[in-house]
């Protein structure tokens, strides 16, 4: 099980009360899917993706986006608990959505840089260390029940 | 060869000469050795390297992260020839440091984050899609010496 410290709770519960949703969840999925264009391949659904404006402006992606963001919000109430938490999500990923689990880790990479930006030199070097952390678990989560 | 658009090279530019060598190489190299701690083998002679405040404060570290950058600046510079830019600078990695490839690319993401936080949503989604492209023909050219 992954151990927490107490200043390390601290830290992620911080970052994410001073996150605006709405803002930084469009922004995260926007971004991973206009620098790993690949993954727009799970979006067909989602109509105009042909270029960065049009994924930047598209409603579908953003609502996706703010929904992947609230969904990081189990993970925060449930630090110690994050595996069981996602393990069902993870089974939908995998057999239904069967998305590759290289990808959570992309869009995780395109999250850490969305907060950054935000944060700007309140980003230290602890901060992103732990974020990551917790990004890490989210992400190991997700990939558990792929077989 | 990469090749590499009027636009990615503008875009490269662009980037590069909003950062500030001195402020930014003074930064990305703490952030490696805190986010990524098992880097701190390869600096036993650096000192004090002990508490995320001894890292922050260390004098070497900074020069260490102001040299790398200095040397980043080469490849702004021959974009179309980084891997004979960067040959001797990777046989020296492999050979006498015995550098993890790995590593290169966890500075790589480092230096991508610093940036972030220093221009903020300056980097837009596209840029931040070309600077990475940059920087992972970098890491290939570090690694290309590698047997």
């Amino acid at each position: 099980m992954v151990e927490w410290s107490e200043t390390e709770r601290s830290i992620i519960t911080n970052i994410f009360s001073n996150l605006d949703y709405n803002d930084i969840g469009p922004k995260a999925l926007v971004r991973c899917l206009i620098v790993y264009p690949w993954t727009q391949r799970y979006f067909a659904s989602f109509g105009n993706l042909y270029n960065a404006e049009a994924i930047s402006n598209n409603p579908q992606v953003a609502a996706h986006g703010i929904r992947v963001l609230h969904g990081l919000d189990r993970a925060l109430k449930n630090m110690d608990n994050i595996k069981a938490t996602y393990a069902e999500l993870s089974v939908l990923h995998s057999e239904k959505l069967h998305v590759d689990p290289d990808n959570f880790k992309l869009l995780s990479d395109c999250l850490t840089i969305v907060v950054a930006g935000k944060m700007g030199s309140a980003f230290t070097p602890e901060i992103q260390a732990t974020f990551q952390k917790f990004l890490a678990v989210v992400v190991s989560a997700l990939g558990r029940q792929y077989h | 060869m990469v090749k590499w658009t009027e636009l990615e090279r503008s875009t490269v530019n662009a980037i590069w000469e909003k950062i500030d060598i001195d402020e930014i190489g003074s930064q990305i190299w703490a952030r490696v050795l805190i986010v990524y701690p098992w880097t701190e083998r390869y600096f036993g002679s650096f000192g004090d390297l002990f508490t995320i405040t001894a890292i922050l404060k260390n004098d070497k570290v900074a020069a260490h992260g102001r040299m790398v950058l200095k040397a980043l600046d080469k490849a702004v510079n021959n974009m179309d020839n980084m891997k004979r830019t960067y040959a001797a600078l990777s046989r020296l990695h492999f050979q006498k440091l015995e550098v993890d490839p790995d590593s290169f690319r966890l500075l790589a993401d480092c230096i991508t984050i610093t940036i972030a936080c220093k221009l903020k949503s300056a980097l837009s989604p596209q840029s931040q899609a070309i600077w990475q492209k940059f920087l992972s023909a970098v890491v290939d050219a570090m690694s290309s010496q590698y047997r």
